[in-house]
């Protein structure tokens, strides 16, 4: 019995713990699969140990399978759910959350999701080869391809169960939010990492029941014999398959429902690394947050803008043309709050004399790649560009950089962070660095290239490069060696990686112990009666006199204010314990 | 035997809930007391209702608020397909545009199972009402029996009553479409016509689940703050359904 | 001196007075398509994209409001 309650704990730090070590879990079999690709790009005789040859119908299944997985069960749990579980209400002055068994609920469906969706793999026909954005009408007909079958129901049933845990860890995080802040934490003084969260469980709460809504209609279509998704005279593989030959459906509008939820579920992935970014880097440079305000508006803004602009997946796929122009300009209009948010990050840093601890490494190094993947997006949220970029390796270095890197970075910087949150222990700061360093490299590495390849005309989704018979044949063989230097950086990207996790292991059994405010953090997650490792901690109500991130030069040296600290403080120059150095 | 007896360790380590204005004395009244707090945290006549009596009720209330704000994006997602396919038509095989379409003929019993559905939730507003009257809250606190859970049980019945009979009713409109050969899989207007009757049946499958576990609540549960949160929150749930099935029921009527 | 935001504000607005008109983007085929598509079809889809803005912008909003009016301030 007690073994069942520590298991399905309630308890909101076990939970983020979970979910972290979930999202481990899944990272480490999304990164393998997303490896075998690009292997059987370059060197398609290649057999899989235990399997063979790797199919062309095989390699669409790990293109699926390797988006979903990273894409839900690390990019959207992680930041959303593990770390937000972890630090989230200690951020805002409370002790726990607002529903303990929701929470506690919403992460076991999401294990339930991964368990079904790593099923479908076992299905007969294998995982479904439509990709994680499954457009019908292939998805909605069992007979469009080997994992369309059993696999495509897994698929559905896993991402039905992931839509409705999001939706209700959302829920619990937002009331959470609304309704727990201590005494005094007012809205400039909430923590940027606290609106990233409460921006995307917003965009959670908005999105994922239009995700569901489209599941259960692609589900009546592929079960019941209805056709929402299937044109009139819809033929695949030689088959009329459009219900008694009229349906009245349009796959058009799977695509509309999809990427409603598909484009917020974007930001949901990034918005809390833009967060822990602009703490991270604030922190470490002893410097107040730039414009602290402007970076709420435009955290505010970016999640607004971010359910009005999902058209600009469609520019090409048969959306009506003026739509296509309001979608651009509202593309584009994100480009301004996100400008400002570097702008932001380097007005903070500029001239700091930044502690560059391995977290703070971590940062900069996701402002850098936000940019860099950031610059590809105003070129691919013009129509007319988009039309030759669309579905080519452009569009796969554009969102690997953007989303998927740098999300990556903020979580690793995350991490690093707040490791002594989780373990009472710091990790390694040499093997940190090193693995800094070697990620970084390596994340360009195998990412600007794309680029290349995409200009070229390299499309995505395609199981070989080479053996096609005609011109467009010829184009592809010739991007096989640029094509093999990818491969060779994504090997060394993941190798990598390792460090990160031997640091991890090793830093949890003999890590140097942590001070209880080891960075010289303001946050409240770093008060001494909230931190798991602290003293006893009196359980009274905690008061916020300040905003986040408040250093301020005096002539005995740095001195910094946390948040909780009383404003009589604030007077007192020689107070001991706030006098501190950084180490 | 040591000269101080020190008390159990368990009870040194009893977990408090501030945020649940659990001042370690034991539970306190759910009424709305305005004569001021009195030790830490109680202080809930200062602010607005973030702290104090009311804190757990609206918390639970936000909370299915927001599961209903998701809800609605879910049937708006499902109603925005009813427009496009409606309009949507196809060119045939002699190169004509068509566009088959022909609206499903609302079974008559839907005006009647609306009717049942309105007032249900005019009952389901009476049980929730009683739940706050502050004389027998204060009645029921002390323990003076049981008036709250003596008057709402009857109203709770009669919704639970009259979500059965809609619930009844839908199937009954199901089984006559079927019975004019109009099925699921039958034209475009079908589909539409029994994905939002049945997505709707279901939710309110969960509502009645929702007004059952309320009903149980009111003599298991020994809180009087959870028999009114219970009783609370599925009524706005049911009211939220009611209110939908209005604009779903004018959608297929009106708009077909 | 204080002329200058001033009239650098005045331009910006008229640069937006003169927006180059917007025009259909996309595709050929995209533009073939909506063409073949009938008017009744187009004007659903618009409303279909404006009902779904317009409640999910409100819900973001409302919350939003939720988060103002429950603010600790003292």
């Amino acid at each position: 019995m007690t073994l069942l309650r520590r298991v399905v704990s309630t308890d909101h730090r076990i939970i983020g713990i979970q979910y972290l070590l979930l999202a481990l879990t899944s990272v480490a079999i999304g990164t393998i699969l997303s490896l075998l690709m690009r292997i059987h790009l370059v060197w398609p005789g290649w057999r899989l140990p235990l399997y063979g040859v790797i199919l062309p119908e095989d390699y669409l299944a790990l293109v699926t399978i390797h988006g979903t997985i990273m894409l839900f069960f690390v990019l959207t749990t992680a930041p959303q759910s593990g770390f937000s579980n972890l630090v989230l209400p200690a951020q805002i002055g409370s002790r726990r959350m607002a529903f303990p068994a929701l929470n506690a609920a919403s992460f076991w469906l999401t294990a339930a999701a991964l368990v079904v969706l790593l099923c479908s793999t076992f299905a007969p026909g294998g995982a479904p080869i439509s990709g994680w954005t499954a457009y019908p009408p292939l998805s909605a007909v069992p007979s469009a391809g080997p994992g369309q079958g059993a696999g495509m129901d897994f698929w559905l049933a896993s991402l039905a169960l992931f839509a409705i845990a999001s939706t209700i860890g959302s829920i619990n995080t937002l009331v959470t939010i609304i309704r727990f802040r201590c005494e005094g934490m007012t809205w400039e003084r909430l923590p940027l990492t606290v609106w990233g969260w409460f921006t995307a469980a917003l965009l959670s709460v908005i999105a994922f029941s239009v995700l569901l809504a489209a599941i259960l209609l692609l589900f009546c279509d592929r079960h019941a014999g209805t056709s929402f998704f299937l044109p009139a005279g819809d033929l695949v593989n030689g088959v009329l398959h459009s219900a008694h030959g009229k349906g009245g459906g349009s796959p058009l509008l799977w695509l509309h429902l999809f990427w409603f939820f598909g484009h917020p579920e974007v930001y949901i992935a990034i918005l809390p690394g833009l967060g822990v970014t602009s703490m991270l880097l604030a922190n470490f440079s002893f410097r107040r947050v730039f414009a602290y305000r402007t970076m709420i508006v435009t955290t505010l803004m970016i999640g607004f803008l971010g359910i009005l602009l999902w058209g600009h997946h469609m520019f090409v796929a048969g959306l009506n043309p003026f739509a296509a122009s309001v979608f651009s300009i509202s593309t584009m209009a994100i480009a301004l709050p996100a400008s400002a948010k570097v702008l932001s990050w380097l007005a903070t840093t500029w001239r700091s004399r930044p502690s560059y601890k391995t977290p703070m490494l971590f940062s900069l190094g996701f402002v850098s790649l936000f940019i860099a993947g950031g610059l590809t997006g105003p070129i691919l949220a013009q129509p007319i560009l988009d039309e030759y970029l669309h579905n080519t390796f452009f569009v796969v270095a554009h969102f690997h950089l953007i989303m998927a890197m740098a999300a990556i970075f903020g979580l690793y910087a995350a991490t690093y962070y707040w490791f002594p949150l989780m373990s009472g222990r710091l990790m390694s700061e040499a093997l940190g660095r090193w693995h800094f360093w070697l990620t970084l490299v390596g994340a360009y590495a195998t990412f600007v290239p794309m680029h290349l390849a995409g200009l070229a005309g390299e499309p995505r989704h395609y199981a070989q490069l080479t053996g096609v018979p005609n011109a467009a044949g010829v184009m592809l063989a010739r991007l096989v060696p640029l094509n093999r230097f990818i491969t060779y950086s994504a090997l060394f990207l993941a190798t990598a990686q390792l460090l990160f996790l031997w640091n991890l292991v090793r830093s949890l059994r003999r890590g140097a112990p942590a001070s209880l405010n080891p960075w010289l953090a303001t946050t409240l997650e770093w008060h001494p009666a909230l931190n798991p490792f602290g003293q006893a901690a009196p359980d009274g109500p905690l008061t916020v006199h300040r905003s986040p991130c408040q250093y301020e030069i005096t002539p005995s040296g740095e001195l910094f204010l946390p948040q909780w600290a009383p404003d009589t403080l604030a007077d007192t120059t020689g107070e001991a314990t706030f006098n501190t150095k950084p180490e | 035997m040591p000269a101080i007896i020190t008390p159990n360790k368990t009870d040194q380590d009893r977990k408090r809930h501030i945020e649940d204005h659990d001042n370690g004395a034991g539970r306190r009244p759910p009424t709305d007391k305005r004569t001021g707090g009195g030790g830490d945290n109680d202080n809930w006549s200062d602010g607005p209702s973030r702290r104090g009596p009311h804190e757990r009720l609206n918390r639970y209330r936000m909370g299915i608020f927001f599961a209903l704000a998701s809800d609605l994006m879910f049937f708006v997602a499902i109603v925005s397909t009813f427009f496009v396919n409606q309009s949507t038509g196809h060119i045939d095989a002699y190169n004509h545009y068509i566009n088959d379409w022909f609206p499903t003929t609302i079974p008559p019993i839907l005006w009647l199972n609306t009717a049942v559905l309105l007032i249900s939730s005019a009952t389901m507003e009476f049980a929730r009402r009683t739940m706050f009257q502050e004389n027998d809250v204060m009645d029921e606190w002390l323990g003076l029996g049981k008036p709250i859970t003596r008057r709402a049980v009857p109203w709770l019945s009669a919704t639970i009553a009259l979500g059965l009979l809609f619930l009844a009713g839908q199937w009954t409109a199901w089984k006559q479409l079927a019975l004019q050969g109009v099925f699921f899989k039958t034209s475009q207007s079908s589909h539409f016509f029994y994905l939002i009757t049945g997505v709707h049946a279901f939710h309110l499958f969960l509502g009645l689940a929702g007004l059952i576990a309320a009903f149980i609540g009111l003599y298991v549960s020994r809180q009087l703050e959870n028999r009114q949160i219970l009783v609370d929150c599925a009524a706005w749930y049911w009211h939220t359904m009611g209110i939908l099935w209005i604009f779903l029921f004018t959608l297929l009527v009106f708009f077909q | 001196m204080k002329l200058r935001p001033v009239l650098l504000t005045v331009a910006a607005f008229g640069v937006f007075l003169f927006p180059a008109p917007v025009r259909a983007q996309g595709c050929v085929q995209c533009r073939d398509n909506t063409a073949a598509t009938s008017p009744a079809t187009q004007r659903a889809y618009r409303h279909a994209i404006e009902m779904m803005v317009a409640v999910a912008g409100g819900i973001f909003i409302t919350t939003l409001v939720l988060l103002k009016r429950h603010s600790p301030d003292k």
